[in-house]
């Protein structure tokens, strides 16, 4: 249905493991939107987790998938699927009873610091870019609509043979 | 044109809906509503009584959704019978309906087991709104209440009650609070849980007498052991079984629920059933059966409408998922999780426990897959096991690291602050187990696709995932 949706992929070879994109997650949505605030008073809390295995990483976020295991599982229908696309959840109605934390196939949906709600990202609806994807130094991380992505370098061009 | 006709009007008839309307935008839609409201929230009905939730929060989907799929929603109704031949259903009022499809959505009934005294007032079950308003109505009267049942029903119950200053005393059949879930040592972390919040239990006995007074009011009941416990109401919540009355002589085929394929037709052609009253394919049993559980409802209804509409979908399966907290204590679980260490020696048990955090993680794997975990406490990133469980892989490399504390970053880097350090509160527990554990080609699936997991592995005859998704092994 929404195959054409823009994701956040990431990119395995180019991540650092340095999870910039973990702060700028966390102070976009935090209440402040300011990095000191963030982290001295505010409940930082990330919706992408840098995964890091000795020389390999990536960052893990949701998948805004086309049949949601979250949607499915949500009791009050606060877990929902935007049309266009998004997967967002409405904290008004979410009564945290978390189903949708333990369906989550990739463990995307957490409880909300501080408060009994489930919490994921929502692609940074107030931006043009989601902060993590521009916070991303290595370009690890890429929005875009591609179902499978390559990430190549632009080819060199050929010098043409000049006789003479 | 099309007649659909969905009997039931909760989840599984709403995905049902969507998925009719998605592919046929003509046909006439019928739902039939036993109740006279539009389709709700089940297990919200016990944080309205514990006053969490206002009543205007029920609803799951309102009345514009109806207006907008343009389905005609009869309320108050009931399915009665089904005349497979004639086409035709019987409804609760008299009349009768034509259908070129029908969906069996008619959900399940709690089990009231055979009690002494258990027929009258006083004594009631807790699964729909008119049930919650009987109870809501008599708090005043009731000063102390009996739960038998310490299921999820039973314990969200007897919450919302505490909630509401009545005493309740928690009877349970088995040795352990949600028996279905926990395993003897998992039900020490809710016990501590219900002492703390000064809630009584009987575990390992059972009701087996009611005992009223002359005017028929509930007084006390006794039990196996023979001990007795006063009190002025009793909450039955004990499971809830597929109700299969209305299809009773229609030549649709029942075992414990009503048995369909995997495109959630049964064997009569252009009748579908969906939701708890249907038995499907457990895929970790290997088996049909009923799982009356919220998200494969919905999963039913949206496979069943799609069929019914014209497409080709399968239901691949699917597994008991269940979240349930009170009284400050919280656990998650899926599949098999209640099963003990000693029980079956195929399967093997692995644990962590910190009691001091009041953390509990279990999973039970066999034939190196994942077949259930349960999490209790620290929840997140929980659903990383159900993942697992979707797609079968081969976990044994990697099963020690499933319940273990620290990651392998952590091992790798044990210094707080090698690794660039945040002020992330307890940034230990969160990344427990990573993706970075699972192989590439796993990996690879994430990132590539954003389809369902389950649909798009493929198993051998054990049932093990031999494809995952990724061409490029890495």
């Amino acid at each position: 249905m929404n195959h054409r949706i823009k994701r956040v992929y990431p990119i395995e070879e180019n991540c650092m493991g340095c999870r910039l994109c973990e702060v700028a997650c966390a102070i976009e949505h935090s209440e402040f939107k300011d990095p000191i605030m963030t982290f001295f008073n505010g409940k930082p809390q990330s919706f992408t987790t840098v995964e890091v295995d000795r020389n390999f990483s990536f960052s893990l976020n949701c998948r805004h998938c086309d049949e949601p295991y979250c949607v499915e599982a949500c009791i009050t229908g606060a877990m929902h699927k935007e049309p266009d696309g998004r997967v967002i959840v409405y904290e008004d109605i979410c009564v945290g009873c978390y189903m949708c934390v333990v369906s989550c196939p990739w463990g995307a949906v957490n409880p909300k610091e501080g408060a009994k709600k489930a919490a994921k990202c929502d692609l940074c609806p107030d931006r043009e870019l989601p902060a993590c994807v521009q916070a991303c130094p290595n370009r690890a991380l890429v929005f875009d609509t591609t179902e499978e992505l390559v990430f190549e370098l632009p080819e060199e061009e050929e010098e043409p043979f000049v006789e003479g | 044109m099309a007649e659909y006709l969905i009997a039931g009007n909760s989840v599984a008839a709403v995905s049902a809906i969507q998925a009719i309307r998605e592919r046929d935008k003509e046909g006439r839609i019928t739902v039939i509503s036993p109740e006279p409201y539009t389709a709700y929230c089940r297990p919200l009905i016990t944080y309205v009584l514990a006053g969490d939730v206002e009543e205007w929060r029920l609803p799951y989907k309102r009345e514009s959704f109806y207006q907008q799929n343009k389905v005609e929603v009869l309320y108050n109704v009931k399915l009665d019978g089904v005349d497979v031949s004639e086409r035709t259903a019987y409804l609760s009022d008299g009349k009768k309906v034509a259908f070129d499809k029908l969906l069996l959505a008619v959900g399940g009934k709690p089990f009231i087991p055979p009690i002494e005294g258990i027929d009258g007032p006083d004594v009631y079950t807790f699964t729909t709104i008119a049930d919650m308003k009987a109870l809501a109505g008599r708090l005043e009267d009731i000063k102390k209440v009996v739960v038998i049942g310490a299921g999820m029903i039973g314990m969200k119950t007897a919450e919302a009650l505490a909630k509401r200053d009545k005493e309740v005393v928690i009877v349970e059949l088995m040795d352990r609070i949600l028996p279905m879930v926990l395993d003897k040592e998992g039900s020490s972390f809710a016990e501590k849980a219900l002492d703390r919040a000064g809630i009584s239990y009987v575990l390992g006995d059972s009701v087996v007498g009611v005992g009223r007074d002359a005017s028929g009011k509930v007084r006390r009941v006794e039990l196996k052991s023979g001990a007795k416990i006063e009190c002025d109401a009793v909450v039955v919540a004990v499971g809830v079984r597929p109700n299969t009355t209305p299809v009773e002589g229609s030549g649709i085929e029942v075992n414990k629920g009503i048995i369909v394929d995997d495109m959630m037709e049964t064997n009569v052609e252009g009748v579908y059933a969906a939701g708890d009253c249907a038995e499907s394919y457990d895929i970790i049993l290997g088996q049909k059966r009923p799982n009356l559980v919220w998200p494969i409802a919905y999963r039913h209804g949206l496979i069943a409408g799609a069929n019914m509409a014209g497409g080709r979908r399968r239901f691949v399966g699917g597994f008991p998922i269940n979240s349930i907290g009170f009284f400050g204590f919280q656990v998650v679980s899926a599949g098999m999780s209640a099963v003990g260490e000693d029980e079956e020696a195929s399967i093997e048990v692995l644990k962590f426990i910190d009691e001091s955090k009041g953390v509990y993680r279990k999973v039970v794997i066999a034939n190196n897959r994942l077949l259930g975990f349960c999490v209790i406490g620290d929840i997140r990133r929980a659903g990383l096991y159900t993942g697992l469980i979707w797609s079968r892989m081969d976990v044994s490399y990697f099963k020690e690291l499933l319940v273990e504390h620290i990651s392998l970053p952590e091992a790798i880097y044990p210094i707080d602050g090698a690794l660039p350090a945040m002020n992330f509160s307890d940034r230990k527990n969160i990344r427990r187990f990573g993706w970075a554990v699972f192989p590439y080609s796993y990996r690879k699936l994430f990132t590539g696709y954003s389809a369902r997991i389950e649909e798009i592995c493929a198993f051998d005859d054990k049932g093990v995932c031999f494809y995952d998704g990724a061409d490029d092994e890495g």
